[in-house]
């Protein structure tokens, strides 16, 4: 089926393009995200053989596993087995998908590169590749999230562009792995707007991912997939109050609302975004909604104010140690809005990152709803006599 | 005479004129059901917080009936004006004192400025009948009923359908409201629509149309796209069946975000072919967007579809079981606005609304919903 939106392309038209030649795709990373969509590149790969070379290459970084009783390489298990029986049990990948632990071969061989690896690890495999990279190359980031900070907001396919000098876009959506992996029904949305020179067409980046249980829409607006997947988190966790604190489902779709627009504004100020991104897209509008229903940020935010424990000793318990993604978002989101001095512009992220740093009531989460002064108390509602 | 006592002179002067001003707005509420008193109950603090603005009575008609209260037989509208709660419709809210119950329609028609329409819409025409030859000049009306009027023919606001039959100009409110929640007081937001034309009186200005709604706990947002924010009330409840289907066949968060999006495109190029809506209206405003949103995560439409998908028994007989033989809103207009797209020739633009309606009524199992959009 075809993507919906006024914006963007789908893959649909894949066939009726002549390709100029055939392109090889490497995916970055094999953790449960990065072996998931290694299975949708391998089992693409294999369907439109005229766009694409059968062999996907996903680097997988090496180690020992115990296997059926021995000490296995996990590359070879996998090569054997077709699961990645680590990080993705019970999920058997196409045959053409190879895991490769040498990070340089993938690179050396790709016209099409996906990284799907962890944030923090972005520099140190970049490091590894510079230099190797096929003329006319391009990446993909399914990256979810940005890299905030007091300088900027930067997008981790910028990272990538500025270490290996390549073109990169993003991937970003209402996804879940395990869910992905399982072949349950959902979409995504690329964003994908090359110069001149890069000659791959976006149908044939779209052919890449876009599977009857993937439903993949291409748009130019690059920052607004990117934003859309870090900001929705600090909404969640908004969500996630009003759970703990048993507020009704028209409140929570009043925070949603107002936590789409400012997602929105975030994007339209401090980027080129199109404002229909957040609100008509998959990475925006359908995220937020997967995210404020369930998901790590919402559960956490929800436990925060019905057990009053600390959102540390939470992470610990209900995440094994891993960073509460929404909150440290709002905490980044927070300290460079006080750098544009734009805090007052954005109260709803300015609320979530005040009850999770600041000691902020969560139950004063409403007044952030109710402005204190309105327009229609101060003026054309009075007559003079 | 010092000037100090001209000075006061013409203070109460200006005092006694403020409080006979003719110009004071008077406000009519048509229905008391639940949403009706939770309606009557905003403008009637509303009328008591702007006393610039508004009279200072709200006239909310009430359909006279007999019920027992404490005991013994009384007429509701009595009840009414002693607790000033509705005890049959909205039990234990307690309304300003403000607000009062008329059973005489065209008494409540004739005093009013301002009318606020909150009653089913299959008494809607009957309603504008018992109104006609008594109504103010320049009174204007707002709908608060949810949804709009569809036949093979055509899709008629009940905006539009006030306006023909009264002569009133009507705007819309809708939006991610329930009335027992809105009632209790817990936060939430609504849409107005309201665009008047030349020919509507300009004191009726967006901003005393807000005044008249905006509560610290309703907030109220007013746009020009009158069909926009009526559409939204009445194809979310479509959505919301689509929804629920995903739910009846667990298929997972994602899944029903994925259908929630897409329905919200359909909604939108629905607004845009057949009303020329502003396409915002839908994914921005609480109309729109936090409508769909709430609809699809609970409600009656939602709730049903799961049952219907996970029982495997005729949506009529899911009605009969879960609602008490009422309609379900969501399935109905479905239907209508299947039937409406047919004549258009156009439900292949439509996959989503198209496949509820196959699903509910013409046994196409609720599998095969991913397939069709």
């Amino acid at each position: 089926m075809s993507g919906y939106g006024q914006q963007g392309v789908s893959a649909a038209n894949i066939d009726s393009i002549r390709p100029k030649k055939r392109l090889s795709i490497g995916v970055v990373g094999s953790g449960n995200w990065g072996t998931a969509i290694a299975k949708i590149c391998g089992e693409n790969a294999r369907a439109h053989g005229h766009h694409f070379r059968s062999k996907v290459r996903m680097w997988v970084f090496e180690e020992e596993i115990e296997y059926k009783g021995e000490k296995r390489k996990l590359t070879e298990v996998f090569n054997e087995a077709h699961e990645n029986v680590k990080y993705l049990p019970g999920i058997e990948c196409p045959p053409n998908v190879i895991a490769v632990p040498d990070v340089r071969e993938v690179a050396r061989r790709a016209d099409i590169l996906v990284f799907v690896v962890p944030h923090q690890f972005i520099e140190r495999v970049c490091d590894q590749m510079v230099g190797l990279i096929r003329p006319g190359a391009v990446g993909i980031s399914c990256i979810k999230g940005v890299a905030v900070s007091k300088e900027g907001v930067r997008l981790y396919s910028e990272v990538i562009s500025e270490k290996l000098g390549i073109y990169c876009g993003v991937l970003s959506g209402a996804n879940v792995a395990n869910e992905v992996a399982r072949e349950q029904f959902c979409e995504t949305t690329i964003g994908f707007n090359p110069p001149n020179e890069v000659d791959i067409p976006r149908e044939q980046i779209a052919a890449v991912f876009d599977r009857p249980y993937f439903s993949v829409v291409s748009v130019d607006d690059v920052a607004g997939v990117a934003l859309g997947g870090a900001l929705k988190n600090v909404v969640a966790m908004a969500v996630g109050f009003a759970d703990g604190l048993e507020w009704g489902g028209n409140t929570k779709a009043a925070i949603m609302r107002r936590g789409l627009l400012e997602m929105q504004k975030f994007a339209t100020t401090f980027f080129d975004s199109d404002p229909r991104t957040m609100v008509e897209q998959s990475c925006g509008i359908a995220d937020l909604v997967t995210s404020c229903l369930g998901g790590r940020n919402n559960r956490c935010a929800e436990a925060f104010v019905k057990t009053g424990k600390s959102l540390e000793t939470l992470e610990k318990e209900l995440l094994g140690g891993q960073l509460l993604q929404g909150a440290a978002t709002s905490k980044d989101v927070h300290e460079f809005l006080l750098t544009k001095d734009m805090v007052k512009d954005f109260p709803l992220f300015t609320a979530v990152y005040n009850i999770s740093y600041e000691d902020m009531d969560p139950k004063d989460l409403i007044i952030v709803l109710q402005p204190l002064k309105e327009d229609s108390e101060n003026e054309g509602g009075t007559e003079t006599e | 005479m010092t000037v100090a006592a001209l000075n006061k002179l013409s203070a109460l002067s200006g005092s006694i004129q403020k409080s006979f001003s003719p110009k004071l707005i008077s406000v009519g509420i048509i229905g008391s059901g639940n949403w009706g008193t939770a309606i009557a109950k905003i403008c009637g603090e509303n009328a008591k917080a702007h006393p610039d603005i508004f009279h200072p009575q709200v006239h909310m008609w009430m359909y006279e009936e007999k019920i027992q209260h404490e005991g013994k037989e009384c007429n509701l509208t009595e009840v009414f004006n002693t607790t000033h709660e509705n005890v049959k419709y909205l039990k234990g809210i307690k309304c300003p004192s403000n607000v009062f119950a008329n059973p005489d329609i065209r008494d409540v028609g004739s005093r009013s400025d301002i009318l606020v329409w909150v009653l089913p819409h299959q008494f809607v025409v009957r309603i504008c009948n018992q109104l006609k030859g008594c109504l103010k000049k320049d009174a204007v009306a707002i709908s608060c009923i949810k949804g709009v009027s569809v036949t093979k023919d055509r899709v008629r606001l009940f905006s539009d359908i006030i306006e023909e039959n009264t002569g009133m100009y009507c705007g819309v409110l809708s939006g991610a409201n329930i009335a027992s929640e809105v009632a209790q007081e817990k936060f939430c937001e609504t849409t107005i629509g309201y665009l008047p034309n030349s020919s509507v009186n300009p004191r009726y200005t967006p901003k005393t149309i807000q005044a008249l709604f905006n509560r610290p706990y309703f907030r109220v947002n007013i746009v020009e796209d009158v069909p926009g924010v009526a559409l939204g009330g009445a194809l979310k409840n479509i959505v919301a069946v689509a929804a629920g289907i995903i739910d009846g066949l667990e298929l997972g968060d994602n899944t029903k975000s994925a259908v929630m999006r897409i329905g919200l495109l359909e909604m939108q190029k629905f607004g845009r072919m057949f009303f020329d809506c502003k396409p915002l209206t839908m994914s921005e405003e609480s109309c729109g967007i936090a409508d769909l949103i709430t609809t699809c995560l609970g409600g009656r439409n939602h709730k049903c579809a799961v049952a219907f998908v996970k029982t495997g028994k005729p949506m009529h007989v899911v009605e009969q079981e879960l609602l008490d033989g009422q309609k379900l809103q969501g399935a109905a207009t479905a239907k209508e606005v299947y039937e409406f797209l047919d004549n258009q020739n156009k439900v292949s633009e439509f996959p989503l609304f198209t496949a509820v309606y196959r699903i509910v009524y013409e046994g196409l199992p609720p599998n095969k919903l991913l397939e069709a959009i």
